[in-house]
């Protein structure tokens, strides 16, 4: 199987295209992996009713029993439970990082040290999010540090 | 009980390592034999796992600031660390024991907060190569 990799910066969002003699379990698992990043979440924002695509979530948030999904500038509430939407989210770029959080790792930029072992973590919207020393696992499992 | 072991195996390391070789030194430069030495490191190797095991409980609770988790931390495990010790017969409560003991856990505590730092800063710094990677 050969890779090829073509950078268009005119194209709005990335288009795979997939050439195949055969259709295996390789060019399945390929598929599974790319539909999986396609999936959508309601969120309710001004009693309006939205279908968000998981790659435009930056993070999920619980408050008070309520799931929040937050975009680059728009938050909309979410009917699930947080735990519900992590399941949804499992194989995908989502993580949790605390007891209430689970961010998108794709728009994490950087992370600082804070007191008491935890991380904050920077955001390429400029938003910072916290990540637990609890579920440090979570991230360097993500990124393959050991 | 997985969580516990892998955030904590290399710190109760240090910790026993350091007791046990203090206790070591101390009863050559004494020329006092350590008598019933196996009994003793296994206490040690028991008391340093109780407190450790606290230390990680403590870490799940809400504190407002790094001092306050420390300030709990330290005085929890002191308290609980001097009553099991006094129990299992490590050491009779006395001013100086404390004192002494005291002191020792208090520098154990700040080099293994130190060690931890830094391997923590290590592993933002990694995380944040990881990142830039990926860019």
């Amino acid at each position: 199987m050969k890779l090829n990799l073509q950078e268009d910066k005119s194209l709005k969002e990335a288009i795979i295209d997939i050439t195949y003699n055969v259709f295996d379990r390789r060019i399945q698992r390929v598929i599974e992996i790319v539909e999986t990043n396609n999936i959508q979440l309601k969120g309710e924002k001004d009693g309006h009713i939205h279908l968000i695509n998981s790659q435009d979530i930056y993070y999920i948030e619980s408050v008070d029993n309520s799931s929040f999904l937050y975009t680059e500038l728009e938050v909309f509430e979410a009917k699930e439970k947080l735990y519900v939407l992590e399941n949804k989210l499992e194989e995908t770029s989502f993580i949790r990082i605390n007891k209430s959080t689970i961010l998108n790792m794709d728009y994490l930029d950087s992370v600082s040290p804070l007191p008491n072992y935890r991380l904050e973590a920077n955001l390429k919207n400029g938003e910072k999010v916290i990540i637990s020393r609890h579920y440090m696992k979570n991230v360097k499992q993500y990124l393959k540090i050991s | 009980m997985k969580n516990f072991f892998s955030e904590n195996l290399s710190s109760m390391t240090f910790v026993f390592s350091s007791i046990v070789l203090l206790n070591a030194l101390l009863s050559f430069s004494q020329s006092v034999p350590w008598e019933n030495a196996s009994l003793s490191i296994l206490k040690m190797a028991g008391l340093v796992l109780v407190l450790f095991f606290l230390g990680y409980v403590g870490s799940y609770l809400p504190f407002h600031s790094a001092s306050a988790y420390h300030i709990f931390n330290i005085t929890i495990q002191l308290i609980a660390g001097f009553a099991l010790a006094s129990l299992l017969g490590m050491f009779s409560i006395n001013v100086e024991n404390l004192i002494v003991n005291g002191f020792v856990y208090i520098l154990l505590y700040y080099l293994t907060y130190r060690i931890r730092k830094h391997r923590f800063n290590q592993l933002a710094q990694a995380i944040n190569e990881h990142l830039g990677k990926r860019e």
